[in-house]
């Protein structure tokens, strides 16, 4: 009782310190960024996350994560704008949304669709930032419990399990995860100083900053990709204007046939999010699946189905509160966006796991508050703002690439003011573009790299405290519980992808 | 084979399996030997877990060239397309940016981040001067000047 009293005190603390104006501002901005990056075609919620956190370094901690937070957030929705304008979505995570949402857009309802999204992306991150406000710190608690050899053994099922997830081959998936513990391994030993893999370069003695790898191996490397296609882009067709007053509404009976599908969406984003490594481009194609069989008019869906924007807004804007929860509790990152804000974490000199509630417990109530503000912020400046952002969708890519090569080198200059950090962010993302077209996973070589010294560090310190016996890793209840989830978690993962390929076979 | 024929998902396999093989042969026997020093006494020492995580990558580079074998002869492969157009847009753009960051060693930030975007933009393919004037000219001292006086940072 007392820790729910004490909970909801810190909580309370956290909204007024968010909406102090000088917070405040930080929110509004991130919401503001996220939307305009979300809605330009090729850059990602986690490409904006990326390159404004270059503009958090010299802000307080409580400031820099929720405006991350806002930005990450806004930016999952924004892609849904550009989904609906102009049938190209901002981000994977909007690619269910094009079907039902341009088809209403060209029937005159693009400001319907547009507030059918907004309605259920806050909901859906609204329902996930109380998940994640009722779990994070009870999971943590138990986490403190962790030895070093069960901590290297979460490692091992959290790395598998992002392995199978991430793309169509699991020993790729597997491959990208080694490569970045082996990226992680760079600089210093931890234990003896002894210099490892710096190729006598002095700024690798302190080892690969995250963040340049991110830009690199993510924003830089998707901006390579993107720009193959930047000749050949065409201008969209305009779309038809509404006819009469309630095609620019969400009606009653919208609202009717959608909470379902909000609630039910909601459910599955946070189960996904949860999970390391699934994250909301595949959390909005499931609850756009579970809506479709479950809905009252499954005959619309693809031909502008309310009920259809709600399964799959919900669902992916669910993953962003719920991906919080392995983050804050394990410090496993639940996905790309996730792995960013741990380098944001890490910047302000804060170590996301289960000691950050013993360490510095308001700043992550602030991070609570500020979750549940921005989607209220959110819905408030879409439904003020909307008719400005079939401007920026069409905005032209030939002019927004250059932009972003621009801030990539002044995002990682911005660091530790370096252009030996530019070198090696070049370097990731000559990686990450190579290892992509080849269909390596990029996002388990990132995840690999976070929890390269988490890994390392358990590993090392239970083998010194078992006096070198490998048996410690089998120890423990604990210990057998993680392995036993790791054999069943891979068994189905490479069980249900031969039934796949079985099924694809007889068609 | 041919650029245009494009690569498929059993080739890039064995290409792949075969390249990081061969890296994770040298890691093992040659980089991490020349590059982390032994430590006497030491255990698990410095060179453990690289050399456990390159064993690692080896065992899945073999399974990856055999997967890629046993495939070979499947007439629904994946198609790995590498078109031209994009390998060329996209060497060019590092190039532009290695040039440019080579620049900023020598000059400030201004003048060579509005050619360099100027190129880009030119190398992107608009064709409208006025778009390419005013996007070179007026945000690299916007930034510049957001960097400088708002975070308190200076740029080269």
């Amino acid at each position: 009782m007392l820790s729910i009293l004490s909970m909801l005190s810190m909580l309370a603390n956290g909204f007024l310190e968010v909406l102090m104006p000088g917070n405040f501002i930080y929110l509004a901005g991130g919401i503001v960024l996220g939307l305009v990056m979300g809605a330009i075609p090729g850059l990602t919620a986690t490409m904006a996350i990326a390159l404004i956190v270059p503009m958090t370094y010299y802000i307080t901690p409580t400031q820099s994560l929720i405006m991350l937070l806002a930005a990450y957030n806004a930016g999952t929705f924004g892609g849904s704008l550009s989904a609906i304008l102009i049938a190209t979505p901002g981000t994977p995570a909007a690619a269910a949304t094009v079907a039902d949402g341009f088809a209403l857009a060209k029937q005159g309802k693009a400001v319907k669709a547009i507030k059918c999204a907004l309605w259920a992306s806050c909901f859906g991150c609204l329902f996930s930032s109380v998940v994640l406000v009722l779990s994070a710190q009870p999971i943590a608690r138990y986490a403190l419990k962790f030895g070093p050899a069960e901590y290297t053994v979460l490692m091992v099922f959290s790395l598998t399990i992002i392995a199978s997830a991430a793309g169509r081959s699991m020993i790729k998936g597997l491959m990208g995860g080694c490569l970045g513990l082996l990226f992680g391994c760079v600089g210093m030993d931890a234990v003896y100083t002894t210099p490892r893999l710096t190729f006598g370069i002095l700024k690798l003695s302190s080892g690969i900053d995250l963040m340049v790898m991110l830009i690199g191996a993510l924003a830089f490397s998707e901006l390579l990709r993107q720009v193959g296609n930047v000749r050949g882009a065409k201008d969209k067709a305009l779309l038809p204007p509404a006819t009469c007053k309630e095609d620019n509404q969400f009606t009653r009976e919208d609202f009717r046939l959608s909470w379902k599908h909000w609630l039910r969406s909601s459910f599955i984003g946070c189960g996904i999010g949860a999970l390391p490594g699934l994250g909301p481009a595949l959390a909005c194609w499931v609850g756009y699946d579970a809506a479709k069989r479950s809905a009252r008019h499954p005959e619309l869906f693809g031909k502008g189905s309310v009920e259809g924007i709600a399964g799959s807004e919900a669902a992916n804007n669910a993953v962003c509160g719920a991906n919080m929860i392995p983050l804050l509790s394990l410090g496993v990152p639940g996905d790309t966006g996730a792995a960013v804000l741990i380098g944001a974490f890490l910047v302000q000199g804060l170590t996301p796991g289960p000691l950050i509630f013993a360490e510095s417990p308001q700043t992550v109530y602030n991070v609570y508050a500020g979750l549940i503000l921005c989607n209220i912020m959110l819905f408030i400046v879409v439904m003020l703002t909307y008719r400005l952002f079939a401007g920026i969708a069409r905005l032209e890519s030939t002019l927004i690439y250059p932009v972003v090569c621009v801030f990539c080198l002044v995002g990682v200059y911005a660091l530790n003011r370096s252009l030996t950090d530019v070198w090696l962010m070049l370097f990731f993302a000559v990686v990450g573009f190579v290892l992509s077209r080849l269909e390596f996973p990029i996002v388990t070589m990132l995840i690999g790299f976070i929890l390269s010294p988490i890994f390392e560090r358990n590993a090392r310190r239970a083998l010194q405290l078992s006096f070198g016996e490998y048996r410690v890793f089998f120890g423990s209840p604990l210990c057998w519980f993680f392995w036993a989830i790791t054999v069943i978690s891979v068994v189905t993962i490479v069980w249900g992808k031969r039934k796949n390929r079985n099924l694809q076979d007889g068609l | 084979m041919s650029l245009k024929e494009g690569l498929k998902e059993s080739q890039v396999e064995r290409y792949a399996g075969g390249f990081f093989a061969l890296f994770s042969i040298a890691l093992y026997f040659f980089v991490i030997p020349w590059q982390i020093r032994r430590v006497a006494g030491a255990s698990p020492s410095p060179r453990s877990f690289p050399l456990a995580i390159t064993a690692t990558v080896f065992a899945l580079s073999a399974s990856l060239f055999v997967s890629g074998w046993h495939k070979r002869n499947r007439e629904d492969q994946k198609v790995y397309l590498l078109s031209a157009e994009e390998l060329k847009l996209a060497g060019a753009t590092l190039l532009v940016m290695g040039a440019y960051t080579a620049l900023l060693y020598a000059f400030s930030y201004v003048p060579v981040t509005i050619v360099v975007l100027a190129v880009l933009i030119r190398l992107y393919g608009q064709r409208t001067w006025w778009k390419l004037g005013v996007t070179a000219i007026v945000l690299p001292p916007l930034i510049f000047a957001a960097f400088t006086y708002l975070l308190k940072l200076r740029l080269p």
